[in-house]
């Protein structure tokens, strides 16, 4: 008996292990370079350099990028430059059901630094079950963003 | 011994029973935002709302979408589509294909059969090969509306 517990114990750590190492694996990160422009007359003002998008015309344009999910609560991150205050980047979030009804939006978030990267980290959103989330950033002209993190 | 072979081989059932869980239960979801227009001088048609996508030009256009997948797998495409009415309509179908470019399977067209409201699409299962490629494509008429992806 004792030793029917022993292998009990042990097969359940292992398995108990696998579902951890699964679970722990499914953040998932894009650079910017995956989105699109929000408006299809924009596509010219956003340059690629290394994933990371640079807005290269001279007022503020916004760029939105639809993240692939397969799992319910995110926190979405992302990594901005903003060269400074007078060229900045503000950044939302949001989950919407499988049939286009918001499920939670967050505010906009801003770095707070200037000149080099800074991760804007958003309030924890739940996408439902088939649901969809994205991101959009306004960004200032020669200001932009690197990667999505969630 | 052999109770003990038993119970191992219950538990060997219990482990891969569980990972064969994890494989089928890896479902995606996608906003159609993530798409592109088929043909390259369309993107001034598809406008971007909270992630669906609609047909802002005067005639049907087809707009597509690649579906990320990992390894050989089984998956169900489901898309959410609005067409407003019978007469601004639109139709999908999907396929997958072979690392080299070699259609594995296709599916027929499907359209909504209510109109004004969201409907979801449903196509028979695909069995994918392993690093193989998944689409979707829609025909979209003015103002209707592709939304969301789900595999």
């Amino acid at each position: 008996m004792k030793t029917w517990m022993r292998f009990a114990i042990v097969t359940a750590l292992i398995a108990g292990a696998m579902v951890g190492i699964a679970t722990t694996s499914s953040a998932t990160s894009f650079p910017a370079f995956i989105g699109q422009p929000q408006a299809p007359g924009d596509y010219t003002c956003f340059v690629n350099s290394g994933g990371a998008v640079f807005n290269l015309c001279g007022v503020t344009k916004r760029f939105c990028a639809a993240l692939l999910v397969s799992s319910s609560d995110h926190n979405v991150e992302i990594n901005v430059l903003a060269p400074d205050i007078d060229h900045n980047v503000a950044c939302f979030a949001q989950a919407v059901t499988r049939d286009h009804l918001s499920a939670g939006i967050t505010g906009f978030l801003s770095p707070g630094v200037f000149g080099s990267s800074q991760m804007l980290h958003f309030p924890t959103l739940s996408v439902p079950a088939a649901g969809g989330l994205y991101a959009c950033c306004d960004i200032a002209p020669s200001a932009s963003i690197q990667s999505f993190n969630y | 011994m052999a109770t003990l072979l038993r119970f191992g081989l219950v538990a060997l059932l219990i482990v891969a029973g569980s990972i064969g869980l994890a494989t089928t239960s890896d479902a995606r979801s996608i906003l159609a935002f993530f798409g592109q227009p088929q043909s390259p001088s369309d993107y001034a048609c598809f406008t971007n709302s909270g992630g669906a996508v609609f047909n802002s030009c005067g005639v049907t256009k087809r707009f597509c979408i690649s579906l990320p997948y990992a390894g050989h797998s089984l998956h169900t495409v489901e898309m959410n589509v609005l067409a407003p009415d019978i007469n601004h309509n639109i139709s999908c179908f999907v396929q997958g294909v072979t690392r080299d470019h070699q259609p594995v399977v296709t599916s027929g067209f499907l359209s909504p059969s209510s109109f004004g409201t969201s409907q979801t699409l449903t196509f028979p299962r695909m069995n994918l090969p392993a690093a193989g490629g998944l689409y979707a494509c829609c025909d979209m008429a003015p103002s209707a509306s592709l939304q969301s992806l789900n595999w």
